[in-house]
């Protein structure tokens, strides 16, 4: 059952001269985690305000469970928020202030205690229960807007926005691992609006890319990294981020070759197909950096590159090496530690299984 | 070009030390790089190196002459920090060539060479375009890169550099950094650059300084750094994710093999790890263990499971996996390979921990009970 819909949703600010959100419709099922991920300006905390009823729907129609809700004010929708301006009672303590949504709906004290205490040690804030909000961080603070979302039951979604930006990387790490187990535990329906596209995948059962008020692509993490759908989201998702090469179109024979500066690739009679109904022969290529194998690897299925390397960076159990062929520069992963000398030559090969191909005008995925 | 030493430095706002005797020396033409956390001392440390503050104690020499005193315009260091101070009024070409024309301890440079190292640097950065431009025409991205081409163009010294990457989206990040480096080698420039990226900071560095809270914990290369991290602190900086730290655990004796019992489950230790917690007496240690160094045992592989477990969250990171599997009351987070399959919750989980992963700290001041 969909628990939130979205209907061509439109958001404008100053009359209609800034288009916030456009034309965005999506839906987002009971017990999912639906991620919006994006960089700033995209649309995504502007949605969230309308799907909370903290901005007006421009245009369209926004359900959560069966009601349309554009015009229920926030307290009527049966939500819970965790948003980044916490929003967080003053006076209350931290106990108070978590319990408060739980009291307010007569659970009994000995429940209400035992939901708080157990929400308030995994997001490590059970230390500071006596303290009032303004004698806290920042960051304690987001976790304290975050644990009364979670244990607040009996709503249709949690609304979440950005909720562990606040905390340094090791603790953000625990965090959301900790949202995504209660998520898992509660089967609760989440919405969760973030710029970190790890975070975005470590939570997101659904992610949906934005960019300049535009939808992107909505999808798995795995659609994601494996099929994006155009050039934004390929290079959004994936860090380091996927290799793009330029390349051109040419036919010999009865084959169809994609030609770069740094590499010939022979087309499958599928994929020539495809590539023959579009109409530029201006494509893009892309390589994740950890698609690529070291040594020639003969077989139709894998292309080679020759190169100098310029760079190796040793990181961990990873060697990241940055190679020049030709005019072009790709960046490589490989596990463990090689010992590479910046400017010897080196030759990597990848599959043709796992080559992303895309328009460069349009930017779509093709292939 | 020259080398640089912080002796003792320590430095205070008002009653908050915010560093705390730190020393460290910077070779000629040795890029360090300071990893840290926010708030750890980093760009506290660059403006005393800079003078743009003063020290509360101790002393900075830069080419072994004493600069504590010296006004920041007379010590001859470049300067990138976070927030791109660009001139409004002058063009982007003037902006880059300012310092040139204004210098301190100036190198006389020809009209031609201050355009063809502009030229050098710029197209290295990918703003030769816009060299006729005003800053207030470029985006945030194209101004840092500027700023990043005023400090570069000239020989400076000393080059500081505060997060001088961070703001910028990820292709740009991962294209500039071999680059920066190489051009800091190029013209053997002596350097110390700030990041709380640890990617960064161990891709870039000669050398990575740990700073927490003021202090350091460690300097070291990769392999020192990676290999035996002075202290569990070091370890929760360092990895995506980061260092498993299982607190107290307690050292026993079975079959005349050190273990240390966790809550709910033993591992290994070696020899050398043993002789120093009996030599020491220690009844409480910490351990330490990398994601990547823990493997899942698959069906069909032979070995022995080291502790099992169950499945308690999978978190897909593109690239790689991150499963944390609940023992006991602790969780592990395992690094895994891309598309693994996600697995169930409460699933059992069996991995294998080889002893040579393990590290041991200390409870009570965290360090590595291998150091000192």
């Amino acid at each position: 059952m969909d628990k939130l819909k979205l209907e061509n949703v439109w958001k404008y600010y100053r009359g209609k001269d800034i288009e916030a959100v456009k034309d965005l419709s999506l839906t987002c099922e009971e017990g999912e985690c639906l991620a919006f991920l994006g960089p700033s300006g995209c649309g995504k905390t502007s949605t969230l305000r309308m799907i909370a009823g903290l901005e007006d729907i421009s245009e369209g129609s926004i359900y959560i469970g069966k009601n349309r809700v554009n015009d229920l004010p926030p307290q009527r929708r049966n939500i819970a928020m965790a948003f980044e301006d916490y929003a967080l009672y003053p006076p209350l303590t931290v106990f108070e202030n978590i319990a408060f949504p739980l009291q307010a709906k007569g659970v009994p004290s000995k429940e209400v205690k035992q939901k708080v205490r157990r929400v308030a040690e995994v997001l490590r804030i059970d230390d500071v229960f006596q303290k009032t909000p303004s004698e806290l961080s920042g960051g304690q603070q987001q976790r304290i807007s975050l644990a009364r979302a979670l244990v607040k039951d009996g709503v249709e979604l949690v609304l979440m926005d950005e909720p562990i930006s606040h905390l340094d990387t090791t603790l953000k790490n625990e965090i959301r691992t900790e949202i995504k187990r209660f998520h898992v535990e509660l089967g609760n329906t989440i919405v969760y609006v973030t710029h970190d596209q790890l975070e975005a995948m470590a939570l997101g059962d659904k992610i949906a890319v934005m960019n300049l008020g535009t939808l992107q692509q909505l999808g798995t993490p795995d659609e994601l990294y494996d099929k994006p759908t155009n050039l934004f989201v390929a290079g959004f998702i994936g860090e380091p981020p996927m290799n793009l090469v330029n390349c051109g179109l040419s036919r010999e024979n009865d084959e169809l070759h994609l030609q770069s500066a740094c590499f010939k690739l022979t087309l499958s009679t599928e994929d020539a197909n495809r590539l023959q109904g579009n109409a530029t022969d201006e494509l893009v290529v892309g390589i994740r950096p950890g698609d690529f194998e070291l040594g020639q690897i003969d077989g139709p299925e894998f292309v080679s590159i020759s190169g100098n390397v310029y760079a190796v960076e040793l990181v961990g159990d990873m060697t990241v090496i940055y190679l020049k062929s030709g005019e072009e520069r790709l960046l490589l992963t490989v596990l463990g530690t090689l010992d590479l000398k910046a400017n010897q030559n080196l030759v990597v090969s990848f599959s043709t299984e796992y080559v992303h191909i895309f328009d460069r005008k349009t930017g779509r995925s093709i292939g | 070009m020259a080398d640089l030493e912080i002796r003792e430095v320590r430095k205070k706002y008002d009653e908050v030390t915010v560093i705390e005797g730190l020393n460290l020396r910077v070779e000629d033409g040795e890029l360090v790089v300071i990893l840290g956390r926010p708030g750890a001392g980093k760009t506290t440390t660059l403006k005393v190196v800079a003078g743009i503050e003063p020290v509360t104690e101790g002393q900075v020499f830069i080419g072994r002459e004493d600069v504590t005193l010296v006004p920041p315009e007379e010590r001859d260091v470049a300067m990138v920090f976070e927030t791109y101070a660009l001139y409004p009024h002058l063009t982007i070409f003037d902006n880059i060539t300012f310092s040139f024309r204004a210098p301190a301890r100036s190198e006389r440079v020809g009209e031609e060479e201050i355009k063809k190292r502009t030229r050098e640097i710029t197209d290295m950065l990918e703003i030769s375009h816009l060299l006729d431009r005003k800053p207030r025409e470029l985006s945030g991205g194209q101004r840092q890169r500027v700023s990043l081409a005023r400090a570069l163009v000239r020989k400076p010294r000393l080059v500081l550099m505060d997060e001088p990457i961070a703001h910028l989206d990820a292709r740009l990040r991962h294209g500039l950094r071999p680059d920066l480096r190489n051009l800091l080698k190029e013209r053997g420039l002596t350097a110390l650059y700030a990041t709380t990226d640890y990617l960064e900071a161990f891709g870039m560095a000669d050398r990575v300084v740990i700073l927490s809270e003021g202090e350091v914990l460690q300097i070291g290369t990769r392999e020192e750094i990676f290999g035996r991290p002075a202290s569990h602190k070091v370890g929760e900086l360092i990895g995506i994710p980061a260092m498993n730290v299982i607190q107290n655990a307690k050292p026993v004796v079975r079959e005349g093999q050190m273990y240390l019992n966790a809550n709910g489950f033993q591992l290994k230790i070696r020899e050398e790890q043993r002789r120093i917690i009996e030599k020491k007496a220690l009844s409480d240690v910490k351990i330490g263990i990398y994601p990547s160094e823990i493997d899942i045992i698959g069906t069909g592989d032979k070995r022995k499971a080291t502790v099992t477990g169950e499945l308690y969250v999978y978190e897909p990171l593109g690239a790689k996996g991150s499963l944390s599997v609940k023992i006991g009351n602790e969780i592990l987070k395992v690094q895994t390979a891309p598309r693994m399959r996600k697995g169930t919750i409460g699933e059992k989980i069996r991995l294998h921990i080889d002893p040579k992963t393990i590290h041991v700290f200390d409870s009570q001041n965290g360090t590595n009970i291998l150091e000192s």
